[in-house]
């Protein structure tokens, strides 16, 4: 799997990059290694776990939310086997098979994205407590191995929830470089899901907020702030014991998979705007330039929780963002790797309808994020943000190979 | 994978099939499936020339039928307009063209017809093209008057009567049967889930019915010709059929005489609306597929 990868991501690299490495004196062998800087290439779908979770996050982001239309379980074990197959063949650049017999039915692929490099598209599935109890209906005969960490999510102080953005059945997070391709191929398994599941809702994200591995720089957010600088990042054991389901679990379907929290959070982008500098700074706790925590220098620096100014206050306010979400300091980790939105304008008020769009994989939701979000009661941001969407999922391990699929653990 | 030239070859198909059924109406030519068709003939085995008949037959039947009772119907609504008897007009709308939106593929086939019978205000560049069934309902329910609607009215008569000459001679081959029943499904996509059909008199679901309807007949006239090679297909179309059929059932309703046994559409909701789209659409999508399983 890892040479393939390997020479996937080297495929999708230019000439012209590779005579560049060439004239510096760079081993072609380095250049292949897969790497977060490249923009293009192949991920690999098949794998212990799916990909899009430990994968380099990409820049761009397609997420769907569906409802099953259909109480028939062997409906739903074909539409997953249908869409792993799709997705095998999409993340690897190739269209959805079979391949097309009769100018006189619809082509099998829609065709938006023949040609284009796949940009390190995956495809990364979920499964919300609908595909356990339904209405209080066990739908699939499943509700016996719901997990006990895929509780719903409770009610957190400031949640304004609206229902065309929260909750789901089944999702599908898509992320590429290239927002064509990651459009096409949730367009395309709604197109194979029709007749058991529905789309719920999307949202597009067109920028990342977070780095998922330590050679990544931290993007900002639509807040202009860095985001994500404390992210834990893959290849280390506090993101494999912090993200992954443990080998040996109940229910044991989940090993080798992670938790989903999804929230849309709005920002009030114009009420940000007129904040003076120093408010923003201090309701974030760090500084907006260098990102660096208030009284550091550096972005990296350690976030010095009980320093203080000459005046005898704490650099970092009680109330700001990063002393109530620090991770290391409450001593819980999650992984970050969400996006900024924006869906145009909102039509009561004529302002930006923007925001970030938070997803979070952990091991256990209740311990993790539910933790900390509870810790975010008195957070100085709620002045400027809403979460107004939100879901969870359980996200199963990854398909070994042709032949498996995703979500055949619980399924089979 | 798709070539340009796959891509080339199905656009030229569809314009064939349009022309042959235009061609088709002049009553003198021989229907014959365009060559196009036939050369993508190779995963399935061609139904008999007599089922093939017996099929188009079956179509013929229920096309001239819904065209003598949109004759006989139309002739009391434009009197009915003619004499300002606005209340008796409103209650013969949407039961009169119930029988057109059946049948409207085969109306669009012959040229002008379908826009002068039933062409909506926002496709029009000036008043005078506002004619038609469309034309009368606005005056019926957002005029509020008839007056001037007299030559409208006579002109709506004489192009159903020219519809229903026409369909008399008409000659069809399978899969026009099938590009019907799927464009009927299309028609309700496109234009009666948003409610902008009828927007004056609101009875969308009547025509909502009437392509559904229409659709199913035509389908079901070709079922025998697939039911050999399709691997399930008719079997799913038949069940996602009575899918739609319940969810419109919901509406049924006989308390407002103007809707042809329908609710009016301005009372659903957002999430009615979008369960009515939801279910025409999986329905649609195999049959898009059975046009190729024909041959």
């Amino acid at each position: 799997m890892l040479s393939r990868r390997r020479f996937l991501a080297g495929g999708g690299v230019t000439l012209g990059a590779a005579a560049a490495a060439s004239v510096v004196g760079l081993e072609l062998s380095d250049r292949s290694t897969p790497s977060s800087a490249a923009s293009k290439g192949v991920e690999p779908f098949f794998g212990t776990h799916q990909g899009g979770i430990a994968t380099a996050q990409q820049d761009r982001l397609l997420f769907a939310a569906f409802d099953l239309t259909s109480d028939r379980r062997a409906d739903v074990v074909q539409l997953l086997q249908q869409w792993t197959a799709a997705a095998a063949s999409m993340t690897a650049g190739q269209p959805v098979g079979p391949p097309d017999t009769s100018d006189l039915a619809p082509p099998n692929d829609t065709g938006e994205a023949l040609g284009l490099d796949p940009a390190r598209l995956t495809l990364t599935f979920g499964f919300g407590p609908g595909v356990f109890t339904s209405n209080g209906v066990d739908r699939y005969g499943l509700a016996h191995v719901r997990p006990s960490e895929l509780a719903d999510l409770p009610r957190f102080a400031h949640d304004q929830l609206d229902p065309a953005y929260t909750g789901g059945d089944i999702c599908v997070q898509a992320c590429s470089n290239d927002p064509l391709v990651a459009y096409h191929a949730v367009r395309n398994l709604t197109r194979i899901a029709l007749g058991t599941a529905e789309l719920r809702w999307t949202e597009q994200g067109f920028g990342r907020t977070s780095s998922t591995t330590s050679d990544q720089v931290t993007p900002r957010n639509l807040m202009g702030f860095k985001d994500g600088t404390d992210n834990i990042r893959s290849g280390t054991n506090v993101f494999d014991d912090s993200v992954w389901v443990a080998p040996h679990t109940t229910p044991a379907w989940m090993a080798g998979g992670s938790y989903m929290v999804v929230r849309r959070i709005r920002i009030h982008i114009e009420v940000w705007d007129r904040a003076a500098l120093e408010d923003q700074q201090d309701t974030i706790g760090r500084l907006k330039d260098s990102g660096a925590p208030i009284g550091a220098r550096q972005e990296h620096d350690p976030i010095n929780l009980h320093a203080k100014g000459s005046d005898g206050k704490p650099n970092i306010p009680a109330d700001a963002h990063v002393r109530l979400a620090n991770q290391a300091a409450n001593g819980i980790h999650i992984l970050r790797r969400g996006y900024s939105f924006t869906d145009g304008i909102d039509p009561d008020t004529g302002q930006l309808d923007a925001g970030l769009f938070f997803i979070a994989y952990q091991r256990d939701p209740r311990k993790q994020f539910v933790a900390i979000q509870h810790k975010l009661d008195a957070d100085a941001l709620n002045e400027y943000i809403q979460h107004v969407g939100s879901a969870l999922f359980a996200v199963p391990p990854g398909a070994s190979g042709p032949g498996d699929y995703v979500g055949k653990t619980l399924f089979q | 994978m798709l070539s340009r030239s796959v891509r080339a070859v199905t656009a030229v198909t569809a314009v064939t099939v349009l022309v042959a059924l235009a061609a088709c109406s002049s009553s003198t030519s021989k229907a014959t499936p365009n060559s196009g068709a036939t050369t993508h003939s190779s995963t399935a085995t061609a139904p008999s020339s007599a089922a093939s008949a017996r099929a188009v037959a079956n179509y013929l039947d229920y096309v001239k039928h819904q065209a003598n009772t949109l004759a006989q119907t139309v002739a009391p609504f434009a009197a009915a307009v003619k004499r300002g008897d606005i209340a008796t007009a409103k209650t013969l709308f949407a039961s009169t063209r119930y029988h057109y939106e059946a049948i409207e593929p085969v109306a669009e086939s012959f040229g002008n017809l379908d826009p002068d019978i039933d062409v909506r205000e926002h496709d029009t560049s000036s008043p005078s093209q506002f004619i038609g069934f469309h034309r009368i309902e606005k005056a019926l329910w957002s005029d509020n008057t008839v007056a001037g609607m007299g030559p409208i009215a006579d002109e709506l008569v004489i192009n159903i009567a020219q519809l229903h000459a026409k369909i008399a001679t008409l000659k069809l081959v399978p899969e026009q049967i099938a590009q019907g029943a799927m464009e009927l499904l299309n028609e309700v996509s496109t234009s009666k889930i948003t409610g902008e059909e009828d927007t004056y008199s609101h009875t969308d679901l009547s025509d909502f019915a009437a392509n559904v309807e229409g659709s199913k007949a035509a389908f079901q006239s070709i079922e025998p010709l697939l039911a050999a090679s399709d691997s399930g297909l008719t079997a799913m179309i038949t069940a996602r059929f009575d899918a739609v059929e319940q969810v419109l059932d919901k509406y049924r309703s006989s308390s407002d005489p103007i809707g042809n046994g329908y609710a009016l559409y301005n009372t659903l909701t957002p999430a009615d609306t979008r369960e009515l789209s939801q279910v025409l659409d999986t329905l649609a999508q195999p049959m898009s597929k059975i046009a190729a399983q024909l041959f």
